[in-house]
């Protein structure tokens, strides 16, 4: 017993770098954002230590809560889109049945990380602008005449989403659907399923934890995303994370900025709890 | 009836089946016996639809349904690993397949509870397979194939998982399925004993072809080839000298002696040490090695009667010309 109770404690130790460095670079500085979003914005950018609830207040403000409400939607479409594409790819390679195509396509669907982020981003531009790939192409074609509006525009900010969250979607769902045992598929045939049933009551139901993974890893840092509305979106179409970023480095309104990432912090938090609740129900 | 007509289905390097034909009636036990890797598995899961053959019928009742996709087919497997779906409670695995044909709600509740209760598990009903124990999970893939009312039931080596009570349990399980489900049941095992006392025929199985199909005591007593012999209990090869036929005879048949026999007692005696006694509780195993190198393995059942054998001793070896089997080469 008292063994046991020793061994215990060391085991306790081997934790404790890891919760030093949670310490020092993530609790104490939530700790700090959430002290500085109860305090007054100084006169030239520092932090007057007086108890306000203003900040709030302008957060729940008109052009705030509709920034807000447009950053959740732009990151539930990207999720969505996500799906909608990523799904059917990672059934397309779970069902191959040569080991090799499987991690070619693998690889393909990780290849974009070995570019930097910021580059593939740019290269979108690059893609989308005036005198971009689409718009030349378009037009020698004798298809259009003038350049489309595609760049700085919301529809280049999905884009640019869905292209840099697509893997996320893809590695969990490719996961779940390749731990599928062949033998509960060939059961479910032999009991009288056809390919679209055994879809919906066997494979669907089994990849649906590799889902909200995927979920959990696009729709989260979606709300966050700053870069890719910058560069694709242009001034017309910020999202939280642009106002944030400005409150920091430009306006230099640490309080205000602190507020607001309490409330995406708010957030996420309630979406980790639905998650949790519907990924509980479907465990098994 | 099922016929099963020159089936054949080639791998890449192997031969999963070679050329099999088979007749099977119903409520008759038929075992197919084979060490692992012999292709009885592959066979299974074409007769169920799951493998295609590359050529070969399988004629149900007078129609072909090797035509007929796997999920029309009459037919169910009961899997080795069981294969439960692990999102769905014990009902609902059991309910799959009347869903699949869209039997009504009524129907497959009322199905569902007597399936159950016919093979006691009526309590379990609620849980997934993860909280089941590998007896209860046996009991529910065979629900959930029963209840389907297959007219050909397929058992994927259903015993070999289980241990001994649980096997007996299950046994008497299948025999009592037997009388009620009027199907044709094939079972696919590597396991000898298993076969013995539960099949009414067995169909050995090597390198994908069939060897013998028969009764299990014709099959022990009158094996036709050396391979089915050593599969089927144990043998002790007395002669190879001639190139077709060799002599086998089997462990029980020898008698042993500590003093030498009568003369003209028996047609065949041997000589030779005790080297190894292997105690099995109701009988001994007693290695003997004769004058020339050889050793020969002889089973005791009256264990009293040879309480003082040891290592070392000498023994006389005798058996009469009727225990001889004779086999293909």
């Amino acid at each position: 017993m008292l063994r046991i109770k020793r061994k215990g404690n060391i085991n306790g130790l081997y934790v404790l770098p890891s919760i030093i460095w949670l310490m020092i670079l993530f609790v104490i500085p939530v700790i700090f954002i959430l002290a500085f979003s109860f305090f007054e914005r100084g006169t030239y950018g520092g932090v007057n230590y007086i108890f306000s609830l203003e900040n709030f207040k302008l957060v729940f403000d008109g052009i705030y809560i509709k920034i807000f409400f447009k950053t959740v939607l732009i990151a539930i479409i990207n999720t969505i889109l996500c799906i909608l594409l990523g799904y059917p790819l990672a059934y397309y390679i779970s069902t191959r049945k040569s080991i090799k195509v499987k991690n070619l396509l693998l690889m393909l669907i990780i290849l974009p990380f070995w570019t930097n982020f910021l580059i593939r981003t740019f290269s979108w531009m690059i893609i989308l602008g005036n005198e971009g790939l689409i718009n030349t192409s378009l037009i020698n074609l004798g298809i259009i005449n003038e350049p489309l509006e595609l760049l700085f525009t919301p529809f280049a900010v999905q884009i640019g989403m869905l292209y840099n969250y697509l893997p996320f979607m893809v590695l969990p769902i490719y996961a779940s659907l390749e731990k599928i045992d062949k033998n509960i598929v060939l059961a479910s045939n032999d009991l009288g399923a056809n390919n679209i049933k055994i879809f919906f009551n066997i494979i669907f139901p089994l990849s649906i934890k590799g889902l909200f993974v995927g979920v959990f890893l696009v729709f989260i840092p979606s709300l966050g995303e700053f870069i890719i509305p910058d560069l694709l979106g242009g001034a017309k179409s910020p999202m939280i994370g642009n106002i944030i970023k400005d409150q920091f480095l430009t306006s230099r309104n640490w309080p205000f900025g602190s507020a607001l990432v309490i409330v995406v912090m708010a957030l996420i938090l309630i979406t980790i709890i639905i998650n949790n609740k519907t990924f509980k129900r479907n465990s098994f | 009836m099922l016929r099963i007509i020159e089936l054949t289905k080639i791998y890449v390097d192997i031969n999963a089946c070679k050329n099999i034909s088979l007749d099977l009636i119903k409520n008759e036990f038929f075992f197919v016996l084979g060490p692992s890797g012999c292709g009885k598995t592959t066979l299974l899961k074409i007769i169920a639809g799951l493998v295609e053959q590359d050529s070969g019928t399988i004629i149900l009742n007078e129609s072909d349904i090797s035509v007929i996709p796997s999920n029309e087919r009459p037919f169910n497997i009961v899997f080795q690993d069981y294969s439960l779906f692990p999102h769905l409670n014990v009902f609902n695995n059991v309910a799959f397949g009347l869903k699949m044909k869209k039997v009504n709600k009524e129907e497959i509740r009322n199905r569902v509870i007597e399936t159950l209760e016919l093979l006691k598990i009526s309590n379990l009903s609620k849980r997934k397979p993860s909280e089941l124990s590998g007896g209860q999970q046996q009991r529910v893939a065979l629900a959930r194939a029963i209840i389907n009312k297959p007219k050909v039931l397929l058992l994927d080596e259903p015993l070999s998982a289980l241990d001994e009570k649980l096997r007996f349990e299950m046994q008497q399980v299948l025999l009592d399925l037997k009388s009620k489900l009027n199907s044709i049941f094939i079972f696919v095992t590597h396991n000898q004993e298993e076969a013995l006392s539960l099949a009414d025929r067995i169909a050995v199985m090597k390198d994908g072809q069939i060897v013998q199909v028969d009764t299990p005591k014709n099959l022990y007593t009158k094996p036709i080839t050396k391979f089915i012999a050593e599969f089927i209990g144990e043998v002790n090869i007395l002669d190879q000298k001639e190139e077709e036929r060799i002599k086998l005879i089997r462990p029980e048949n020898i008698n042993l002696s500590q003093v030498p026999f009568k003369e003209n007692y028996y047609e065949h005696t041997e000589n030779g040490k005790i080297i190894q006694l292997l105690f099995k509780g109701n009988s001994i195993s007693v290695i003997v090695s004769l004058d020339y190198s050889k050793t020969f393995k002889v089973l005791l059942s009256n264990i009293i009667q040879f309480d003082k054998l040891e290592i070392g001793d000498k023994v006389f070896l005798g058996w009469s010309e009727n225990s001889i089997i004779y086999v293909k080469n």
